[in-house]
């Protein structure tokens, strides 16, 4: 795997394997991923139910289902080894320098207290402040997060807010102690299209103003597109393609990521019909011996089917693991192209 | 990884894929048995299965291995500790233990069966209809339900037993009387939240009658809280029937209970503690096996924890 | 196309939800389905759609209007005969795919249950060659049979869903919200194969969705509701291209593009708030507090759901009848 580099990445996965224990098989959920976040970075990781992605950053963040183990691979926070950090540990971090937002905002909030005093909770766990202090700062988050009035709020209860108002007030409790990595495990999922962009507009206003870098998981590239600098596509638990936004969007090599942009419908198309990509999404309690998405692809090869493919390199920050970016591939598809 | 040979030959388009897109690798398993392996993995169940086994084995046959039967006095031979010719001793008219308890066992594991299938019958039915037929029906149904809460279970109990001749009949009667409100209203609730569920909805859309929609939907989806409830109403009656036998107002000798057996142990308990303590092991026995394997049976069939 | 497959008058369903607190989940509804088109109904979560199609289809009992199916009232009360015949006619498929199959059921029995109700004669081997017939047509295989719903994906749950719907051939779907549980590749499989489906049963669907770019690709037209009543309905090229109520403009510009160099540059009508609760609701246009156009007409008179242009309805009073 790659070595120590002369400069050190704020949250870097090397080679990640997580396994889950169902009462007969494993899932292999995650099969050996790696990525690198840099400060002010926004890394959108994309895929669909079951690609592992989630799983990825629950690993991370020691939040693994009792079922789930890290089995491989590490993970390295600033500098640190968080890889077998003892939950004690990671609730040093969690909250103060690696925060959290879930997909419900009503699973995250404490139903039977106010708005205000959960912010002062987690300032009371991470930081020495006077009470004066904290409430002044808790009113302070509100209004960052845009929530009007936030002396109001402040005595409320989470199910007196709609659910956009609550994912606001779970951003304000996860950027309370101004960690450094936000982790966003599908934000806006829950929430209705015209409060996902109220809630993506609050958050790259946010990451401007308090130098956050942001791990946004998701399954929708429209948000990606919007939001992210850096993607990773995952596919049956690992990363297929990752690349800037641009490559990822305008270079595209992968084709499971070809045929995850091409199935977005667009406003703007007047064709009538989506490409789809047809097939079920493989199971990871025995995932396909060559490539995972091999199966499901329009353009596999026999190679494709026998041994998992490895990554190219497509530029600096570019690069994807299928077998069409092999050297053999491109002359085949040369010499065709010649025939005709 | 990089020590095998790529070939050109292997760079051809293949459609050998489009045969696996569908693919589903895991063994086709209905929810019971899943429940089955999972009941089978948690250790302490498993334990406590084997343990009601054995004790069932022995309630049904235990009388047997022994030339004694649980009613012969013998004067000669009152108070034996346990010995080779009397397993479990003999008590104050000479009768064999051994013949007794396991005689008392299968009593009380008879009344308790007995009772528990009268609340699953009354409770089923009486929940199914209060939240099927819903409204007014249902309305009256609950407050007839909280009427029986409110009355003390042991009240109704010792005035049955006073107008009602003492014996197996009457415990039985006096148990299940009331006993059927708990599991009535847990199948009721969960009835009410399939009848809303969507592939009910679906099931009446397409035709089915309420007939097909009971049997083939709802009853099977209630199965298991059904199982799981019985697996605690077991031995809370034979609780309750040892309390009452204790108290004087149960069974009477020379038949037989576990409550029976503990109440004339525990005249003796200073002198004679053995005829106390062993159908004191065995209550205790059923009643703490039976526990862990209905929590077993609860977290095997919880569709939660499915995977 | 012009001939009228359902048509739903003054619709209204409410619901009691407590001392004189009345939740107007429809609130006077007037639209037509005509026979082999798509309409497809949008709205955020809340706005009553799911409400209103399950009113259509008999779920519910409307708190007044009418539902008429080729001319016939089926809202209210009906004999048995009429609505077995119904049930044949108009099917529905689900939102969750979790929910809306038995979990103690085999797939041949799932699929069946429609043939079963039906009092179909079928013996053994015909009942399970009908099943494979409809798990092939919707692209799953005769393996699959046997199988419990839980070893399925979403995607091939929400299949199973379709073959069950589609086994007593059905005229007329209601699919609500079908694909929004569903990941995006699979969100087009499930919609390409309603819209092949279509083509070769020449079926009517009522297309329920919260996501309007999906929509667009199984319309012909599309209805926008907001807080129980529709705000818009016209063709789904026209609603892209020209949409007029001020509620629909935002709901378009709010879809986030796959596209980051258009994201950068687009402005948005971005709105303001969040959807007020639907209890008891002031008179007026029901938008208002968060129109950004509103005037004082708005807050006190209700506007009209008028005919702007031929096949272009909406509801809001900057568009008066010429």
């Amino acid at each position: 795997m790659q070595k120590w580099g002369p400069k050190m990445s704020l949250l870097e996965v090397r080679n990640l394997y997580i396994n889950l224990q169902t009462h007969d098989n494993v899932v292999q959920a995650v099969r050996g991923v790696s990525f690198s976040l840099e400060p002010k970075d926004t890394l959108a990781i994309v895929g669909e139910s079951g690609s592992g992605k989630s799983m990825t950053v629950k690993g991370v963040m020691k939040l693994l289902p009792k079922s789930g183990r890290i089995d491989a691979g590490q993970v390295i926070f600033d500098g640190r080894d968080i890889t077998n950090y003892s939950d004690r540990q990671m609730r040093g971090l969690n909250g103060s320098e690696i925060s959290m937002i879930f997909q419900d905002p009503m699973t995250s909030l404490n139903p039977t207290m106010t708005i205000g005093k959960q912010i002062m909770e987690v300032l009371r766990e991470h930081e020495k402040m006077s009470a004066h202090a904290m409430k002044e700062r808790a009113m302070e988050l509100l209004g960052l997060v845009g929530i009007s009035s936030p002396e109001k709020r402040f005595d409320q209860y989470p199910h007196q807010l709609s659910g956009g108002m609550r994912q606001r007030v779970v951003i304000a409790i996860a950027l309370a102690c101004n960690p450094k990595v936000l982790v966003a495990d599908e934000p806006t999922t829950a929430l209705d299209v015209t409060i996902q962009a109220q809630i993506l507009d609050l958050m790259k206003s946010l990451q401007s103003k308090i130098n956050t870098s942001i791990i946004l998981i998701t399954h929708n590239l429209g948000v990606v597109a919007n939001i992210a600098n850096k993607v990773a596509v995952m596919y049956g638990g690992q990363i297929v393609e990752s690349g800037t936004v641009d490559e990822i969007f305008y270079q595209t090599q992968h084709p499971y990521t070809l045929g995850l942009i091409a199935s977005i419908p667009k406003i703007h198309d007047d064709s009538g019909t989506l490409k789809t990509i047809p097939g079920t999404p493989p199971d990871l309690i025995d995932p396909p011996k060559g490539c995972p998405f091999a199966p499901r692809c329009d353009r596999a090869m026999k190679v494709c089917h026998l041994y998992p493919p490895t990554y190219t390199q497509i530029s600096d920050t570019h690069c994807s693991a299928c077998w069409l970016q092999h050297p053999y591939a491109q002359q085949a598809a040369g010499e065709e192209g010649h025939h005709e | 990884m990089q020590n095998k040979e790529l070939t050109k030959d292997l760079f051809v388009p293949s459609e050998a894929g489009v045969v696996e897109r569908e693919k589903i690798s895991r063994p086709t398993r209905s929810g019971f048995q899943d429940g089955w392996i999972r009941l089978k993995q948690n250790k302490g169940s498993v334990v406590a299965l084997v343990i009601l086994l054995i004790l069932v084995a022995l309630a049904l046959l235990g009388p047997v291995f022994s030339q004694y039967n649980y009613y012969t006095t013998d004067y000669s031979a009152i108070f034996q500790a346990p010995n080779a010719q009397h397993w479990f001793g003999t008590d104050k008219f000479g009768r064999d233990e051994w013949a007794r308890v396991w005689y008392g066992t299968r009593i009380s594991l008879l009344i308790a069966v007995v009772a528990a299938s009268l609340d699953l019958l009354v409770g089923v039915t009486y929940g199914s209809i209060s939240s099927l037929l819903g409204g007014r029906v249902d309305a009256v149904m609950q407050r007839v339900i909280e009427v029986l809460i409110g009355i003390p279970n042991l009240i109704i109990v010792i005035l049955l037993m006073m107008v009602m001749p003492a014996g197996i009949g009457t415990l039985i009667i006096a148990m299940s009387i009331s006993g059927w409100v708990n599991m009535a209203r847990l199948v009721r609730a969960e009835i009410l939240k399939l009848k809303n569920q969507e592939f009910v909805l679906a099931a009446r859309l397409l035709g089915t009658s309420n007939r097909q929609i009971i049997l083939k939907h709802l009853i099977p989806n209630t199965m298991g809280v059904i199982v799981i409830n019985t697996m605690f109403t077991i031995p809370s009656a034979i609780f309750t029937e040892a309390f009452l036998s204790f108290i004087g107002i149960g069974l009477q000798e020379p038949k037989a209970s576990l409550g029976v057996l503990i109440n004339s142990g525990f005249q003796v308990i200073n002198s004679h503690a053995y005829l106390l303590f062993i159908p004191a092991v065995v209550i205790i026995l059923i009643m703490v096996c039976f526990s862990i394997l209905g929590d077993g049976l609860r977290d095997a069939f919880d569709p939660q924890m499915r995977i | 196309m012009s001939e009228v497959l359902l048509e739903i008058k003054n619709l209204k369903k409410y619901f009691e939800v407590g001392k004189n607190q009345t939740l107007k989940a429809v609130d006077d509804v007037s639209f037509q389905i005509y026979k082999g088109e798509t309409l497809g109904l949008v709205g955020e979560s809340g706005c009553g759609k799911s409400t209103l199609g399950r009113t259509i289809m008999r779920l519910y009992h409307p708190t007044s209007g009418e539902v008429l199916y080729n001319g016939k009232t089926i809202s209210g009360h009906l004999s048995r005969g009429e609505e077995k015949e119904c049930c044949r006619k108009m099917q529905m498929i689900f939102q969750d795919p979790y929910m809306s199959l038995d979990p103690r059921m085999k797939v041949v029995d799932i699929v069946a249950e429609g043939l079963d109700s039906q009092n179909t004669a079928l013996s053994r081997s015909e009942r399970e060659e009908q099943v494979v017939k409809l798990l092939e047509m919707v692209g799953l295989q005769k393996e699959h049979v046997g199988r419990f719903p839980h070893e399925f994906s979403g995607g091939q749950r929400q299949r199973i869903g379709i073959a069950r719907a589609l086994a007593i051939n059905p005229e007329f779907i209601v699919a609500d919200e079908p694909i929004s549980a569903l990941d995006v590749s699979i969100q087009a499989q499930v919609v390409n194969l309603l819209k092949k489906l279509q083509d070769e049963f020449s079926l009517t669907y009522l297309f329920i969705a919260h996501d309007i770019s999906m929509v667009k690709y199984i319309s012909n037209r599309i209805g926008v509701m907001y807080l129980g009543s529709l705000v818009e309905l016209t063709s789904s090229q026209t609603m892209f291209d020209n949409p007029l109520h001020p509620y629909t403009q935002a709901l378009l510009s709010a879809i986030p593009l796959p596209d980051p160099k258009a994201e950068k540059k687009r402005s948005r009508v971005v709105l303001e708030g969040t959807v007020p609760s639907p209890v008891n609701i002031p008179d007026g246009c029901k938008f208002c507090s968060r129109c950004r156009y509103a005037t004082d007409e708005c807050r006190k008179t209700t506007p009209n759901f008028h005919e702007v242009e031929e096949g272009h309805w909406v509801a809001c009073h900057r568009y008066k009848k010429p």
